[in-house]
């Protein structure tokens, strides 16, 4: 008995030891099957890339995305597929900054936010794949690329991010039955907009990163002199000095406007609170990007209350024809370097597949936004004129329009999230003056600098 | 080949016992300890090797106003938890071990909070604490009409809100404690009966002195969960407004967003500290590595 314990003690031990090394030991047969893959000991067999994107679900890129997931896979079946992870948002950078410390980036990769991690890590590092000759040989995918975010992703010669065929700048939206204006809102100075509110209300919000109040906040900076070029120019080199005219006049007049204009549940309202604020007609006008165009279709009907109706929206830019949009950003798909030839192959028809012309239309058509550089079809023309939100959004930007830089992409994120928002109640409360914010945000920023 | 002995026997067990165990400790807290010492210590921005910079980053936390906002909350939070959350959570417990009529029915609902994850009781006293259509202020404007409070992001209502959603939930200390009671001998509780004392006298004079090792952890508990009090407070105030519910572990994750590792790492290295301080002056306090009977 007594030596049965003992080998059952022994076994336990070795058991429980062995445990402790089996992810070493995983890794090497995971390596092991791809190498098979790559010896080509299957060759006719489906490459499956698995793709990890926040564009599913209940985000608002899934509309357009997985349908396009979807033609791929059916016209590639049998050689190509692309299987969808589903990851939030909100964890997308951190997740893929995880997957980096332990060098298992994923073969193809969305937009990310932290363009500093991008460029310290990725970009000083070599870890993404060298686009340059793939978008040489394929003349017709770079005619498409917008020039600014082309160039922005050039870096030392190579293209290391797909620079972006789409635009959506963020602009105003407004429920035309609830508020009337007497003229287009991007023909009015920030006072005049303020003013021909009445009584009407803004769907503003302080919880999250502040997105609504962020946007106008934006556009409020663009209107002071100089405001559209200090936006402009700090889309690397974050800005530390919050103390002048510029950002205290668009302080001032955010207060003015958080305190007069603001839905009643602004002070804490995340995204969804401002969002159902408009659809129940509890504001009647909101901030946004043209993404939410799909808010406003008959499909989103269960989400209204209090008689809206998505037919009554208009869609108009910010005051001072302003627009918010930074193309100076590493917001598309990128591929990892270390991928093997086989994954990297699927990526590369797959990038293909959404940046074609009939692609690109769809994500217009569902998701709003401009291909600048695209000749629409005449199909979709005859649909975005049937579309009254598409036609207004398109219509409402003209040679004039200013379009900046919001003012998350030009502070450090923990400005932009939670300092900003943070700040907010005491400047609706007059707890807290416009210089005083100022001065609060400057110190944050020297701080997220310092540390 | 010459046998073993059996105190050699033995020795070989017991380190093929404790080879799990110390390969857990050295992979999973050794190993990132050290790092988080050592990185404290550099510049890094979690992706390039990191550049050793001295003290730099305990400077800068130190000057830094979000840093002595979140000490003062911490010294506040610490004391009451030490004191009010302690001293409900035993109440309980002193309450339990009488059993009164539907004591149980009393314990398994004290003891549902335990099975709601932190984020979503966070998100329910978000609607709990709610300016516009919060219960609180419902219940409040039926006798103060117009009552217009928002306690989660106005001072200083803030910290108060954030403190409510945690000070009287103590299902841990209640369970330590009425662990410690229900293992106290009957017997004292009898003679001390038969020598005239009451209920209170008895509470007071034994059953507490008894129970001091299980005080002492709860404290532990209690403090340590609001040094590395992190959760609730991101869900809910995210440190606002201002600064009024700033703590170290957001400092930690802000500068993680800011890819400044090493600053992170001197934040958690600050809280490391903390809860080590706090063990030794618990453990002195409530004479812990005595014997109580």
């Amino acid at each position: 008995m007594k030596k049965f314990a003992k080998i059952s003690a022994g076994i336990l031990a070795v058991v429980l030891s062995s445990l402790m090394l089996l992810p070493g030991c995983a890794k090497n047969e995971t390596s092991g099957s791809a190498a098979e893959q790559k010896n080509g000991s299957s060759p006719k067999k489906e490459i499956v890339l698995n793709f990890l994107t926040y564009r599913t679900g209940q985000n608002v890129g899934a509309k357009y995305f997985l349908p396009s997931v979807d033609r791929f896979n059916k016209k590639y079946a049998g050689q190509y597929k692309v299987a969808v992870q589903e990851i939030v948002q909100d964890s997308y950078d951190d997740k893929i900054k995880q997957l980096a410390q332990v060098n298992k980036l994923p073969t193809l990769m969305d937009g990310m936010h932290d363009t500093v991690w991008l460029r310290n890590y990725v970009i000083k590092n070599k870890k993404s794949y060298d686009l340059k000759d793939w978008l040489d040989k394929n003349p017709d995918i770079k005619k498409l690329c917008i020039k600014d975010s082309l160039n922005y992703c050039t870096v030392d010669g190579r293209v290391v991010i797909m620079p972006l065929i789409v635009s959506s700048p963020s602009v105003s939206y407004y429920n035309s039955k609830m508020y009337k204006p007497s003229k287009a809102i991007r023909d009015m100075t920030p006072d005049e907009f303020l003013s021909s509110l009445g009584n009407n209300k803004i769907a503003f919000m302080t919880g999250e990163n502040a997105w609504t109040t962020q946007l106008l906040y934006s556009a409020l900076i663009a209107n002071q002199p100089g405001g559209a070029d200090t936006l402009e120019k700090h889309t690397d080199n974050k800005l530390t000095d919050f103390n002048n005219d510029i950002f205290i006049n668009a302080t001032t007049q955010l207060q003015k406007y958080l305190q007069k204009a603001a839905s009643s549940n602004t002070v804490g309202a995340a995204y969804a609170d401002a969002d159902n604020s408009l659809l129940s007609k509890q504001s009647a006008v909101i901030f946004n990007g043209p993404w939410m165009f799909a808010d406003f279709d008959e499909s989103s009907k269960d989400k209204w209350s209090n008689d809206f109706n998505g037919t009554d929206m208009s869609v108009d830019l910010f005051p001072g024809n302003v627009a918010i949009n930074n193309n100076n950003a590493f917001g598309g798909y990128w591929i990892s370097n270390s991928a093997s030839d086989e994954q990297k192959e699927v990526a590369l028809e797959f990038l293909k597949f959404v940046s074609s012309s009939h692609e690109v239309e769809q994500q217009v058509l569902i998701a709003g936004g401009f291909a600048p550089n695209l000749e629409y079809s005449e199909d979709f023309k005859k649909e975005a004129k049937s579309n009254k939100l598409l036609t207004l959004y398109t219509n409402a930007f003209n040679k004039d329009t200013k379009q900046v830089p919001g003012f998350d992409d030009v502070v450090y994120p923990s400005v932009a999230q939670p300092g900003f928002p943070n700040l907010l109640p005491d400047l609706i409360s007059n707890k807290m003056t416009p210089k005083a914010f100022c001065e609060k945000l400057t110190e944050l920023s020297k701080q997220a600098e310092n540390q | 080949m010459k046998s073993l002995t059996a105190k050699q026997k033995n020795l070989i067990w017991i380190w093929a016992f404790l080879l799990p165990c110390i390969l857990v400790l050295l992979l999973f807290y050794l190993v990132p300890i050290l790092t988080l010492v050592y990185t404290s210590f550099t510049k890094w921005d979690g992706a390039n090797a990191p550049v050793f910079t001295g003290l730099t980053n305990y400077m800068n936390l130190f000057k830094a106003n979000d840093f002595k906002a979140a000490f003062i909350n911490l010294l506040l939070w610490s004391a009451l938890a030490g004191t009010v959350h302690v001293f409900f959570g035993t109440l309980i417990a002193l309450i339990l071990f009488k059993e009164p009529h539907g004591w149980k029915f009393v314990e398994t609902v004290f003891m549902i909070p335990n099975v709601i994850s932190m984020a979503a009781w966070a998100m329910i006293y978000r609607f709990v604490f709610n300016g516009s259509y919060g219960l609180l202020n419902g219940i409040i404007r039926i006798f103060v009409p117009g009552f217009a409070v928002n306690w989660l992001f106005q001072s200083p209502y803030a910290f108060w809100a954030v403190t409510l959603t945690w000070i009287f939930y103590a299902v841990v200390v209640t369970l330590l404690v009425l662990g410690d009671l229900k293992a106290i001998p009957t017997d004292l509780h009898e003679a001390a009966r038969i020598d005239g004392a009451n209920e209170f006298y008895i509470t007071m004079k034994i059953n507490l002195p008894l129970c001091r090792n299980s005080i002492g952890t709860s404290v532990i508990c209690a403090i340590s969960s609001r040094i590395s009090m992190y959760e609730t407070i991101a869900l809910t105030t995210r440190g606002g407004p201002g600064n009024d519910t700033m703590n170290i572990p957001l400092i930690l994750v802000n500068a993680i967003n800011n890819s400044k590792y090493g600053y992170a790492n001197a934040a958690g290295m600050v809280m490391l500290l903390l809860g080590i301080i706090l063990l030794v002056i618990v453990n002195k306090a409530f004479r812990m590595n005595e014997s109580i009977y």
